[in-house]
């Protein structure tokens, strides 16, 4: 039996989530391996916790709530435009993600001298109030454009670690790489942060995309 | 109209009957609030984004084909825009004019004890915030949603050997995130 169709139901196994006949599957495979056996008691402890502290979750929604919704159904039928009516149009949300990208081709790619400083007051607030209005469609399509940006210093080492990478935590060893950046580059590394948590996927299935760093 | 089922509901929905959606929203709001509450951590915006699940809903309803359950497609709106919502905020926080807000937690005129299953509280609900977004989601639907694998699948558009990694690592960063209270 390989561990690692055991390992991923540990932790339904340890909260007490599997049906019998898997039970037993992973019993038996328990009884002959100390390494899924030291995996459950580390994760055991976690799911104790969790089930002695529940959240609480306060107040739910009360008779209020459908006629807040109904509110809002009875003004869009009403046919009035929300103020933020040019970002709803969808050219510019077509747009707006690729605006991003070209903002921040140039933060990085436009010749500058060293001590040159890019502002960034004015690319925080743009870059933040196009992203209000970005479905997650929009924004997964900036992510995938982001890549691209990272500073050339940087891009090396990224890439090479990122080949190297077998594993969740060294993915995580990645991350620290984006700790001395520029205010403007702090976005990009926010960024590919977020990039980041769907390698985690991609590396874990054993397929980890060649990143292009460099610009096109 | 409380006695009809989901797909009678729907029906009466689509024909634009006023009271079948109010009971359509009644009936899936506390759900849907929660899995919000518990992906987004703020109760104000996880109110607003429950709002914005059912206008969303109703202004999709045509479109739904009814192949999936009805609370399976409104569990995948309200997870797209709690993901979508956290993806921002994180971006927000990347950049340097925001900087971290200290919480307090204590609670002076709790018993000790009381004190103490409230830190551990918080130590949760922020291990649980530490989470990549789409290990949260997974997280959340297996563990406080008991939901099977195949449906959480079918809410978050992905393969099932995969939500099970994801679940897999997300308590291995519990554990890691937690292992002062263990
Ligand atoms: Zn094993």
């Amino acid at each position: 039996m390989r561990c690692k169709s055991i390992r991923y139901d540990l932790a339904d196994y340890a909260s007490g989530r599997l049906g019998p006949e898997r039970r037993k599957t992973v019993e038996e495979h328990l009884a002959v391996c100390p390494a899924c056996r030291d995996i459950l008691r580390e994760i055991s402890p976690v799911f104790r916790i969790l089930h002695e502290h529940p959240p609480i979750d306060g107040p739910m929604p009360g008779a209020e709530f459908v006629v807040r919704v109904r509110e809002r159904i009875d003004t869009q039928n009403a046919g009035r435009r929300a103020p933020t009516a040019l970002l709803a149009n969808p050219l510019v949300r077509f747009v707006a993600p690729l605006a991003i990208a070209g903002i921040l081709l140039y933060v990085f790619l436009v010749p500058r001298t060293p001590d040159a400083e890019v502002s960034p007051a004015l690319d925080h607030a743009l870059i933040g109030s196009l992203f209000e209005h970005m479905d997650t469609a929009q924004i997964d399509r900036v992510h995938e454009e982001l890549p691209l940006v990272i500073p050339a210093a940087h891009a090396d080492a990224w890439e090479s670690a990122l080949a190297d990478a077998k594993t969740v935590a060294d993915i995580d060893t990645l991350l620290p790489l984006f700790n001395d950046l520029s205010p403007g580059e702090l976005i990009a590394a926010g960024s590919v942060y977020v990039n980041a948590e769907d390698l985690y996927d991609l590396v874990e299935a054993g397929d980890v995309p060649p990143l292009d760093a460099s610009p096109r | 109209m409380r006695d009809i089922d989901d797909r009678e509901l729907l029906a009466l929905c689509r024909d634009d009957h006023p009271e079948a959606f109010n009971e359509l929203v009644r009936r899936y709001q506390e759900r849907i609030y929660r899995v919000l509450l518990r992906l987004v951590g703020d109760r104000d915006d996880a109110l607003d984004l429950a709002q914005d699940v059912f206008f969303r809903a109703w202004k999709g309803i045509r479109d739904f084909r009814g192949d999936a359950q009805v609370f399976t497609w409104l569990y995948r709106i309200a997870m797209n825009l709690g993901l979508n919502h956290i993806r921002k905020r994180k971006l927000r926080s990347a950049l340097p004019l925001h900087t971290l807000q200290n919480e307090e937690p204590a609670h002076p005129e709790n018993p000790q004890h009381e004190i103490e299953r409230d830190e551990i509280r918080e130590l949760i609900e922020r291990a649980v915030e530490k989470l990549p977004a789409k290990q949260r989601a997974v997280f959340i639907l297996r563990y406080y949603d008991d939901m099977p694998y195949e449906q959480i699948a079918s809410i978050l558009n992905t393969s099932v050997g995969g939500l099970k990694a994801n679940y897999f690592h997300a308590v291995q960063k519990l554990r890691n995130s937690l292992h002062h209270a263990l």
